[in-house]
């Protein structure tokens, strides 16, 4: 009889122990992709036709993020999302006319700052909603000559990043819109609206 | 004597239980590749013509069948929806033939030589399952979708002075089965391109001169279930 009371207590204290281990966990960290579609109607337009950016924001972005939990069921975190991608053409490469040419392609950041809320549904599922602040095309820069003289062409913007995601265990998977609402900028005019759909690990709690 | 054989009993059914929910999974990922294989009817030589926004057009030269056939790898996230039914989402990426680099083939009566435009482009694929469960480490399956193919073969045309970007992005439906024997399943399925959608050989190509289906192998390999 002995025994098993050690027994429970023993387990008991386990217990105790993992819950404690659950309540301290102050950080996520966690891997992904981004599965970005065709723009929504009004996007970015050029002056001169240097850069296609349909081209260069529809893509396959892999992201990790870092997230705090400061709340219960809340956390506050940065996303990091990098891609190959279009960024426009390099031109020199014309000898002639009636040719077909590829684009340049660089590697491409977006900075997303984000607030996340979660809704636990069952033991393993949750549903979350992020609303976030976003830095994207970071590395797109340009330089054309025109008009005997160089011009420097940034197509950075800030846009509003909105994600709805379901989780299961340590996966998840989600869709989201970055919105860019702005109407002029310097080297481009229009609005940009950018679906995508996401999926993702959470590889790391500590 | 006893007390062993109850032991014994109840590691077996331990063991049972684990097998049982081993089986039970909810989300499966899985890595691969498809062998697209040529099918008949495809057009060799095809400079097709390209309106961009009414004001020009260009004499494109591809090879459908380059761009078609291929090898791409591919990774998925399954989803378990109903006991045998389920919901995949598969990308897949390729390096692969998207134009020639000149524009037409001949100009000004000479005969030039124009080599492959390749680059990386991806492809998005949703089906539904349905599987056929014949014993513990086999099954069947038969799965039907659609997809959104040549997503990020743009490239550009220049001619006359104009700089213009054209892609060949193109959709379809696929019907596909499989064999799976433990945590590996090789499989056989058809792509019936999507002509509405299949924008970039519209133009001055018809629709006889080419097959609107791409046959392909499959090899998936489950990596990892929950």
């Amino acid at each position: 009889m002995k025994k098993i009371y050690l027994i429970i207590f023993f387990v008991s204290l386990i217990k105790v122990r993992a819950q404690n281990v659950q309540s301290a966990v102050k950080f996520n960290l966690g891997i992904g992709m981004e599965y970005r579609l065709t723009p929504l109607k009004d996007v970015f337009e050029m002056p001169s036709s240097y850069i296609n950016f349909e081209a260069n924001l529809s893509g396959v972005p892999a992201k990790f993020w870092l997230a705090y939990h400061f709340k219960p069921n809340w956390y506050a975190g940065f996303k990091y999302c990098v891609r190959y991608d279009h960024t426009g053409i390099d031109n020199s490469a014309l000898t002639g006319d009636y040719q077909v040419i590829n684009s340049s392609f660089s590697l491409i950041s977006d900075y997303v700052l984000y607030l996340q809320k979660l809704f636990p549904l069952a033991k393993d599922n949750k549903l979350s909603v992020k609303l976030g602040y976003a830095w994207m095309n970071q590395g797109v820069n340009t330089s054309i000559f025109e008009n005997n003289r160089f011009h420097i062409y940034h197509y950075n913007f800030s846009a509003l990043n909105i994600e709805v995601d379901y989780h299961y265990k340590f996966f998840f998977l989600g869709t989201g819109i970055y919105y860019n609402p702005a109407e002029n900028h310097t080297n481009y005019s229009g609005q940009m609206q950018l679906l995508y759909l996401t999926m993702g690990f959470n590889v790391l709690k500590f | 004597m006893m007390k062993k054989y109850l032991l014994f009993i109840i590691l077996l059914s331990l063991y049972q239980i684990q097998a049982q929910t081993k089986n039970d999974w909810k989300i499966k990922l899985k890595i691969g590749n498809e062998l697209r294989i040529p099918v008949l009817n495809y057009v060799e030589d095809n400079s097709l013509q390209s309106n961009h926004n009414g004001l020009l057009s260009f004499n494109i030269n591809r090879d459908l069948k380059a761009f078609l056939n291929g090898f791409p790898i591919h990774y998925a996230v399954e989803f378990k929806i109903y006991k045998t039914w389920s919901f995949e989402f598969q990308h897949s990426i390729h390096y692969d033939h998207v134009a020639y680099k000149e524009a037409v083939q001949n100009v000004a009566g000479q005969k030039t030589v124009s080599s492959g435009l390749n680059q990386f482009f991806s492809d998005y694929k949703f089906s539904f399952f349905k599987y056929f469960i014949i014993d513990e480490r086999q099954q069947f399956n038969l799965n039907l979708g659609y997809s959104f193919n040549g997503l990020g073969s743009y490239y550009w045309v220049y001619q006359h002075h104009y700089l213009t970007t054209t892609s060949n992005h193109y959709t379809s439906f696929h019907l596909e089965s499989n064999y799976q024997y433990k945590f590996m399943s090789l499989g056989l399925g058809i792509y019936v391109l999507d002509q509405p959608d299949f924008n970039v050989f519209t133009g001055s190509i018809k629709a006889e001169d080419f097959s609107n289906y791409l046959i392909y192998f499959n090899l998936d390999f489950d990596i990892l279930k929950f």
